[in-house]
């Protein structure tokens, strides 16, 4: 065998294995990364139906809001004080305080975090008790692990790498077999359709690690170019590559901070962006600054940061279109083209529909590698039931968890303490039974066709929910702009659909199926 | 497999660290090559582990990224002491 020929076995070997390997952690990646890509919508449809407001009331100024939280939070302003402002996409103001600790109190820093109403000012509830949005998010970049960021950023680096060998592996016949799809047999037919997803989202995917592994472990590489090329100095490295850093701490004479709030309005006047999220350090303090964030809707991926210094009202930041840095830039082109918020809801449902795709794409995947290990003699049975297994209760689990997760967030009574962690603990109590029952039942054709259909009703369940606790309400909240909630709905009356389709279409095979798993799976159901 | 895996993960990073680094050698400014060096040490990262698993003798592929680390390295040397 020639060089070339045992190096493309070596990498058909690797490809497997190592897709194997990462499989489940990379298929919650894709699928809570393609769900959350509505991070906006989801938040907007889990809060708006709770709390109505009315649009044509005038806003209260942002600073008569914040001077009355003070009176109740008392914030330590050695931290931080975050406003993001309400906008048509969210209609209610969320206000972060860095507390004060109490005198003696060594544990981690404790924050008030408040859902404001922009119109009267009343904390309607804390962000974080609508937690669906965010818990994705979350278990799209960290799995929410302990060091979660980094297992998923080593899980994005294997996954750029298997794109590699992939391309490689089929480098000759990338074009001529770009259409190909045989019928012949099953495992041909698998085989097309792993390679087909893969050729046509190549960019898609390639986009994705590149972006995905810049976002969770370039940390290594930014320790090595402080290292190297500033002599340990992060602080120096990171005035180069663009960010501002807040060094002064409070000086104990009080200041007026009116000029602030004057100016973030004045900025979204000037720049036709408006101030998205107001970050102050040393607030009320002579040494207080302002840091504004807005994004340049007229150009792509341009975002407007301002660092504004109270006292003077100087910048000692400023980040726009007329002042640019390269990796600043270059990192807002990675947020704009990892979330797709460059453009359209129709883009990310383009990415939506990629992003699942690559999710089938990787299961295909994981039964080519069970069909032929089943051929081989010399496999143990226990590491292919093990493999089987996990793919099936992973991957149906965190889909039925989702489903679980969404009719949760809306079910939860609001005063619940810890509604949050009500619902991060079932959607793991959820994903870990799916798990065990995958391992426990016999009949796996069976149990996904269960675990398809129950995913399919927790979503007809949800949306029954939004319509008995809210429906006499949803004109007025359609009438008022806020479409995300029939959005949503509609979302997830599709997302029912396609799953009772596809249980549907896995119980009208299941006795051919049936005759075929015993000859592909022997193993699995022993 | 896991030899392959745990000589390309450690060897690629400190390659492509190496390499990236050496970017101070061309005329770019400071912002265009931090960025450049981001976006390119993950690249050149995952093409090294590409290449261990291509290679079938993980002594081969470890020998033949050392000796590119040897060269890469030495260039960083020149960077570090001559502060180009």
């Amino acid at each position: 065998m020639s060089d070339k020929n045992a190096g493309v076995k070596n990498l058909i070997e690797a490809h497997s294995w190592l897709g194997v390997i990462i499989s489940v952690a990379l298929f919650i990646v894709f699928w809570a990364g393609s769900v959350v890509l509505f991070h906006h919508e989801i938040q907007a449809w889990a809060q708006v139906p709770h709390f109505a407001i009315d649009k044509d009331a005038p806003d209260i100024p942002i600073e008569n809001i914040v001077a009355q939280k003070l009176e109740k939070y008392e914030l330590n302003n050695e931290e931080h004080l975050t406003v993001v402002l309400a906008d048509d996409h969210h209609p209610y103001h969320q206000i972060y305080i860095d507390l004060k600790p109490a005198e003696g109190y060594t544990g981690p820093e404790e924050y008030a975090q408040l859902l404001v109403n922009p119109k009267t000012g009343e904390t309607l509830a804390q962000p974080g008790d609508f937690y669906l949005a965010d818990f994705l998010l979350h278990l799209h970049y960290d799995l929410r692990l302990p060091g979660g960021m980094y297992l998923v950023g080593v899980v994005t680096l294997i996954f750029l790498v298997l794109m590699f060998t992939g391309v490689y592996i089929h480098a000759r016949k990338l074009i001529g077999n770009f259409f190909l799809y045989r019928n012949d047999s099953k495992r041909n037919k698998k085989l097309d359709m792993h390679n087909v997803i893969g050729v046509m989202s190549l960019p898609f995917g390639l986009m994705y690690a590149i972006t995905g592994v810049i976002f969770n472990i370039s940390l290594v590489f930014q320790i090595a170019f402080a290292v190297f090329q500033y002599e340990g100095d992060q602080n120096a490295m990171l005035k180069d590559a663009g960010y501002t850093m807040v060094t002064e701490k409070p000086s104990g004479n009080p200041l007026d901070m009116q000029p602030a709030y004057d100016y973030a309005r004045t900025l979204g006047e000037r720049t036709g962006a408006p101030v998205m999220m107001m970050r102050f350090y040393n607030y009320g303090d002579e040494n207080a600054v302002m840091q504004t964030y807005a994004a340049d809707e007229s150009r792509f991926a341009q975002v407007v940061e301002h660092y504004y210094q109270v006292r003077d009202g100087s910048l000692i930041g400023q980040l726009d279109s007329e002042n640019k840095n390269a990796v600043r830039s270059g990192l807002d082109t990675v947020v704009a083209l990892h979330f797709g918020n460059f453009a359209g809801v129709d883009l990310r449902i383009l990415y939506l529909l990629l992003g699942l795709a690559v999710a089938g794409m990787i299961v295909v995947g994981n039964l080519l590698w069970l069909d032929k290990r089943a051929l081989q003699k010399n496999v143990s049975p226990r590491s292919l039931r093990l493999v089987a297994n996990l793919t099936l209760g992973g991957c149906a689990g965190v889909v039925l968890a989702t489903a679980g997760g969404f009719l949760l967030e809306r079910i939860l009574p609001l005063g619940l303490a810890a509604r949050g962690d009500w619902l991060a603990y079932s959607f793991g109590a959820l994903l870990a039974l799916t798990v065990i029952a995958a391992f426990v039942v016999p009949h796996k054709r069976h149990f996904l066709r269960l675990t398809l259909w129950a995913t399919a009703a927790l979503f007809v369940a949800t949306v029954l929910a939004d319509w008995i606790m809210f429906g006499d309400r949803m004109t007025e909240m359609w009438q008022n702009g806020f479409h995300q909630v029939v959005g949503m709905q509609t979302a997830l009356l599709i997302g029912a659909g396609v799953a009772a389709w596809i249980a549907r279409v896995l119980g009208e095979n299941l006795s051919k199926a049936e005759q075929t798993e015993s000859e592909v799976l022997p193993l699995v159901n022993s | 497999m896991w030899p392959k895996s745990l000589a390309g993960f450690f060897l690629g990073l400190l390659v492509s660290t190496s390499l990236v680094l050496n970017l101070k050698l061309l005329p770019m400014a400071v912002d265009t090559r931090l960025l450049t060096g981001l976006l390119l040490a993950f690249v050149l990262w995952a093409a090294a582990m590409t290449y261990f698993y291509y290679e079938s003798s993980v002594k081969r592929a470890s020998l033949n990224c050392l000796k590119l680390l040897a060269v890469s390295a030495a260039l960083n040397g020149v960077v570090l002491y001559t502060g180009i």
